[in-house]
C-alpha cells in the first residue's frame, strides 16, 4: 500500500491497482466534457470525486463503468486488465459494481429480487451460472438488505419505495455479494443525494463499512460527507482533474478554492 | 442494358427518393419531436394521391385540385391531432402503434367508402403533359417527373431554411434534442406539436398528389409508402431532416435500380440495404454521433 | 427458486395491499392473478375444445383453429412486447416463413403421416427461428421506435421475398405438397385430426410460455426492459437474452405458421402482411399486456369480433377492428383482463375531464 503516484503508468502499478484510468477524454460534438483525466483507485480506500455541476463527474463514471466509450488515447485497466473497449457487463464480471445517479432499479420486482439479480450477476465472475449458488445468494441478499434496514420489507415491490429507500437499495446492490463473488471496485454516483437525515447516516455507514477489501470511487455533492468518508479526493473542474490528494491538499489548492468552495461554503 | 438507360433509371430513382423525402422528412420530425410512432403517416400520402385524382376530376383541373386537397389533408391532420394524437404523446410506443394502426384501417376503409378499390390514373397537368424523346432505345421521359423533382428540391431547400434559419425551426430542433429544454425555453409545445404534425401530414399529402399524375392511385398505397419511409428514417436517423434527405435519395435510387437489375429481389433489396446500415451504425447511418 | 417464488407471490400481494383495504377484495385479486398467470384455466378450456371436435361443424372447427393459432402467435408476441418491451411488428414475417417452409417441405418426408406432419411443423419452427436469429442480430441493436420500424420492415421484406421470388409462386401462393397419406390423414373425418393437433399445440404453447414467464430467463427479459443499463452493469449480457427471446418467439410463430398452412393446405404472401402483425398487437394489448392469458383472451375477442364483422359488413369489416384499436389505445391501454391496474370506467371519466385541460399534463 505504499505505491505512490510515481509508479502510476508502469506495468507494475497497473497490475496491482484495482482500477486505473489514463488520459480519458470525451467530447460531445464541440463540447469537451472530459479532457485527459487520469484517476487511480487503491484497495481499501474511498476516493472522492467532487466538482461543480457540469464538471464531467458522471461522464467519467460512465466511461469507467462501460456505459460510454472514451475518445482515442484514453485507457482503463481493471485489476491490471485493459478494459477500455469492453462492454459494461464484461467489466461487471471482473468485479466492477456501480450505482446510478437516478436510481435504476427493476421497479416491478421486489427488493429481494433486485438484490438476488445483482449478486447472481456478480457470481458469473467466479464461474457461476444462471442457476448456481441459490442458498448462498439468498443469504447474501438478506445480509445486504439488513445492512440498509430493509430486511423486513424485502418482499416490497421497488415501485412502492420512497426515493430515499430506492437510493439505499442502489447502494446495497453496488456492494452486495456472496463471500466469493464480491464487487472489488465500486463506483457510486451521488449515493447520498436526496436522502433524509437518518438515511444519510445509514448510507454513510454502509459505504464506510464496505470499503474494506474494495476500492470505491464516489461522486458526491455533500462536501461534509466527502471529507468525512474519502481517503483521497479528486477535483474535476470543467472536464479537467485539477487536483488530487488528501482533504488538506485539496483545500489548499487555490483553483479549487476559487472555482468550488465559494459556492459550497468557504468555512469548511 | 445501356449506360444511358441506367442513367435514366438513376434519375427516376432520385425522383422517387425526393418524393419519399417529403413523406419521410415529416415522419422523422414527428418521431423526433412528438415521440409518436405514426403508422398512419402513409395514409396522408394515400389521401393526397386519391384526393388529387378525385378533385382533378371534379374541378376539371389538377391545378385547382392541388390547393383544395392540401387544405383538406391539413384539416384532417389538424382534427386527428386535436381529437386523438395529443392524448397519447406521453403513452408507451405500444399505445401509439395500436392507435395509429387503428387509424390506418379506418382511413383505408374511408378511402374505400368514399371512392372504390380500383386502380386509377391521371394525366399530367397541361403545361407539362409532354414527354421528352431521348432516343430509339430509351423510353420517353415525362416532363412532369422533372418538374416534380425540381419542385421537391425547392421544397427541401425551403424546409432546410425553415429548420435552420427561423425561430420555428430552432424551436423544433430544441424540442427534438430535449423536450423539457423546449418547454423551459418558454415554447408553447402543444402548439408546436400541432404545427409539426399538420406540416408533416400536409407534406405527405403533397407528395401523394405530386406522384399521382404519373404513378396511378390504388389501394395499398399507404403501407407501401409508410414502410419505405420507415426504412428512410432508420437509415437517416430520427429527427434529422438532412439525414432523411440523403437517405431518401439513396433508398429511392436503390429501389428503382433493384427493380431493373434483380427483379426477383426488387422488394427485398431496400430492406437488405437497411440491415446492412444497421449492422454498420445502429443509430442511423447519417445520424450524428451522440 | 427464491427469485421466482418471491416475484410471483408478492408482486400481486404488495400491489394489492398498497391501495386496497378490503381484505376480501385483495384475496379475490390474488386468486384472479394466480389464475391469470398460471396454466390452471387450461383445465377448463381444454375439455370444451376437445369435445367440440365431435359436435361442432367442420367450418366452425376451422375458425376455432384460427383462434388457437392466433392465440399461440399472440402469446409469443406478448412475451416479447409485454415482458421484454420488444414491440415487434414483424411477427407475420416469421409466421409466413414457417407456413411456406412447411408447404415446401411437408412432401419430402413420406413416413408415418402424423409423424411426418409433426416433423414438418418442427422443422418449420426451426427455420423461422433461424431467420429470427439472423435478423435479430442487427434488429436488436436498435431500441424502441427503431426496433419497431426495423421489424416492420423485416416483415415487409419477407412479404416481398415471398411475392417476388418465383419459387414461392408469386401472389397466388402455393399448395402444401404433403404426401398423399398425410393429406388423407388431414382430411380424415373432416378436419378433426388437424383440429386436435392445433388444440394440442395450443396447450403446449400455454405451458411453454408459462414456464418461460416463471423462469430466470423470463425474469431477465423483464429486467432488460425496465432497466437495461442496470442489468448490463450487473454483469448480464443483454443482447443474448433478447436474441434468445426473439429467436424463440420467431420459432413459435413459424410453428404456428405451419399449422396455418395445414388449415387450408395452401399458403400465399398475405400471411406476411403487416396488418396481421398489427392485429396481433391489438390482441396483446386488448387482453392485457404481460399476462399469460391476456394474449389468449385478446385473440379470442379479436377473432370473434372479426367473424361477426365479416358476417355483418362483408366489405368493410375492417372499420370495426380499426375502431376497436383506437378505443383500446385511448381507454383500455392496460387491457380488459380481470382486474386491470386501473379500471377502465375511471379512465373514461378521467379522459372526459382531461379534454378540457392541457394534453401534456
Amino acid at each position: 500500500m505504499t505505491l505512490g503516484t510515481e509508479f502510476a503508468g508502469t506495468e507494475f502499478a497497473s497490475e496491482v491497482l484495482p482500477l486505473r484510468a489514463e488520459g480519458l477524454t470525451r467530447r460531445f460534438g464541440r463540447f469537451t466534457a472530459l479532457r485527459s483525466v487520469s484517476v487511480s483507485l487503491r484497495q481499501n480506500e474511498i476516493h472522492g470525486l467532487i466538482g461543480p455541476n457540469g464538471a464531467g463527474k458522471t461522464t467519467l463514471l460512465r466511461l469507467l463503468g462501460g456505459q460510454d466509450q472514451p475518445e482515442r488515447g484514453g485507457e482503463i485497466w481493471l485489476s491490471g486488465q485493459r478494459v477500455t473497449h469492453r462492454a459494461a457487463w464484461k467489466r461487471a464480471r471482473l468485479g466492477l459494481g456501480r450505482s446510478f445517479q437516478r436510481a435504476r432499479l427493476f421497479t416491478d420486482m421486489t427488493i429481494a429480487d433486485n438484490l438476488v439479480l445483482a449478486i447472481r450477476g456478480r457470481s458469473f465472475a467466479r464461474g457461476g451460472n444462471y442457476t448456481s449458488g441459490g442458498a448462498q445468494i439468498r443469504q447474501a441478499a438478506e445480509r445486504a438488505m439488513a445492512e440498509v434496514s430493509l430486511a423486513e420489507r424485502s418482499n416490497e415491490l421497488v415501485r412502492n419505495l420512497s426515493h430515499g429507500e430506492r437510493r439505499l437499495v442502489e447502494l446495497a446492490m453496488a456492494f452486495a455479494g456472496t463471500a466469493d463473488s464480491e464487487s472489488r471496485v465500486v463506483l457510486l454516483d451521488e449515493p447520498l443525494a436526496g436522502l433524509g437525515a437518518g438515511e444519510t447516516v445509514q448510507a454513510t455507514e454502509v459505504i464506510r463499512r464496505n470499503k474494506n477489501g474494495r476500492a470505491v470511487l464516489m461522486i458526491e455533492h455533500d462536501l461534509d460527507a466527502v471529507f468525512e468518508l474519502a481517503d483521497r479526493i479528486t477535483v474535476l473542474i470543467a472536464g479537467e482533474a485539477v487536483v488530487e490528494g488528501t482533504r488538506e491538499e485539496v483545500l489548499r489548492d487555490p483553483r479549487v478554492r476559487a472555482a468550488y468552495l465559494p459556492a459550497g461554503g468557504a468555512d469548511r | 442494358m445501356s449506360f444511358e438507360f441506367l442513367l435514366l433509371q438513376v434519375l427516376n430513382g432520385l425522383h422517387h427518393g425526393l418524393l419519399l423525402f417529403l413523406v419521410a422528412g415529416g415522419l422523422s420530425l414527428i418521431f423526433g419531436l412528438l415521440g409518436v410512432v405514426n403508422l398512419a403517416h402513409g395514409s396522408f400520402y394515400m389521401f393526397g394521391a386519391w384526393l388529387a385524382w378525385w378533385a382533378s376530376g371534379v374541378f376539371g383541373s389538377y391545378w385547382l385540385a392541388l390547393p383544395v386537397l392540401l387544405v383538406l389533408v391539413a384539416l384532417g391532420a389538424f382534427g386527428l391531432e386535436r381529437a386523438l394524437f395529443r392524448y397519447i404523446y406521453d403513452k408507451p410506443h405500444l399505445v401509439h402503434v395500436l392507435l395509429t394502426y387503428g387509424l390506418v384501417l379506418l382511413l383505408d376503409e374511408a378511402r374505400s367508402l368514399l371512392w372504390d378499390d380500383d386502380v386509377h390514373g391521371l394525366e399530367a397537368p397541361p403545361p407539362f403533359a409532354r414527354s421528352l424523346e431521348l432516343g430509339e432505345d430509351l423510353p420517353d421521359y415525362p416532363v412532369w417527373r422533372l418538374v416534380v423533382s425540381g419542385f421537391c428540391l425547392l421544397l427541401a431547400l425551403g424546409l432546410w431554411w425553415l429548420s435552420s434559419r427561423t425561430r420555428f425551426g430552432a424551436a423544433v430542433r430544441a424540442g427534438v434534442e430535449r423536450r423539457e429544454m423546449a418547454e423551459g425555453l418558454g415554447i408553447d409545445t402543444p402548439r408546436l406539436f400541432l404545427l409539426v404534425f399538420v406540416l408533416g401530414a400536409t407534406l405527405a399529402g403533397l407528395a401523394g398528389a405530386l406522384a399521382t399524375p404519373i404513378a396511378s392511385v390504388y389501394p395499398g398505397l399507404d403501407a407501401q409508402v409508410l414502410i419505405l419511409s420507415f426504412v428512410v428514417v432508420v437509415v437517416g436517423g430520427i429527427g434529422s431532416l438532412s439525414g432523411a434527405f440523403f437517405a431518401a435519395l439513396v433508398i429511392g435510387v436503390a429501389d428503382t435500380l433493384a427493380r431493373d437489375l434483380v427483379p426477383a429481389f426488387a422488394g427485398v433489396a431496400v430492406y437488405l440495404l437497411m440491415f446492412a446500415a444497421l449492422v454498420w451504425r445502429p443509430e442511423g447511418v447519417l445520424a450524428k454521433r451522440n | 427458486m427464491f427469485l421466482r417464488s418471491a416475484t410471483r407471490r408478492n408482486s400481486v400481494r404488495q400491489a394489492a395491499a398498497s391501495d386496497a383495504s378490503h381484505e376480501s377484495f385483495t384475496r379475490l385479486r390474488n386468486l384472479a392473478s394466480r389464475w391469470r398467470d398460471g396454466p390452471a384455466p387450461l383445465v377448463f378450456l381444454l375439455p370444451p375444445l376437445l369435445v367440440a371436435t365431435w359436435f361442432v361443424p367442420d367450418y366452425d372447427l376451422q375458425r376455432l383453429a384460427k383462434f388457437l393459432i392466433f392465440a399461440i402467435l399472440a402469446m409469443g408476441l406478448d412475451f416479447l412486447a409485454g415482458r421484454g418491451h420488444l414491440v415487434s411488428l414483424g411477427q407475420a414475417g416469421f409466421f409466413a416463413i414457417g407456413a411456406y417452409s412447411f408447404a415446401l417441405l411437408a412432401g419430402t418426408c413420406d413416413g408415418e403421416p402424423l409423424l411426418s406432419l409433426l416433423l414438418g411443423m418442427l422443422v418449420a419452427g426451426l427455420i423461422a427461428g433461424g431467420f429470427a436469429c439472423l435478423a435479430g442480430v442487427p434488429a436488436l441493436r436498435t431500441r424502441g421506435v427503431y426496433f419497431l420500424m426495423v421489424t416492420l420492415a423485416l416483415g415487409q421484406m419477407v412479404f416481398y421475398a415471398l411475392h417476388d421470388i418465383p419459387l414461392f409462386g408469386g401472389s397466388d401462393g402455393i399448395f402444401v405438397c404433403a404426401s398423399p397419406r398425410a393429406i388423407e390423414v388431414l382430411s380424415l373425418s373432416g378436419s378433426r385430426v388437424y383440429y386436435l393437433m392445433t388444440v394440442a399445440s395450443f396447450g403446449f404453447a400455454v405451458l411453454l410460455f408459462w414456464c418461460l414467464r416463471r423462469s430466470f430467463f423470463g425474469t431477465l427479459l423483464g429486467a432488460s426492459a425496465t432497466a437495461e443499463v442496470r442489468l448490463a452493469a450487473l454483469g448480464y449480457a443483454v443482447l443474448p437474452i433478447r436474441l434468445a427471446a426473439f429467436t424463440l418467439v420467431g420459432a413459435v410463430a413459424g410453428y404456428a405458421g405451419a399449422l396455418e398452412a395445414m388449415r387450408f393446405r395452401f399458403v400465399n404472401p398475405e400471411l406476411a402482411t403487416w396488418h396481421l402483425s398489427g392485429l396481433l398487437l391489438v390482441m396483446v394489448i386488448l387482453g392485457g399486456r404481460n399476462r399469460l392469458w391476456g394474449a389468449v383472451l385478446g385473440a379470442a375477442l379479436v377473432i370473434g369480433l372479426e367473424d361477426l364483422l365479416v358476417y355483418w359488413f362483408p366489405d368493410h369489416w375492417q372499420i370495426g377492428i380499426g375502431v376497436l384499436a383506437v378505443v383500446v389505445a385511448l381507454f383500455l391501454p392496460n387491457g380488459v383482463l380481470f382486474f386491470a391496474r386501473r379500471l377502465s370506467f375511471r379512465r373514461l371519466g378521467v379522459w372526459l375531464v382531461r379534454q378540457k385541460e392541457s394534453p401534456l399534463r
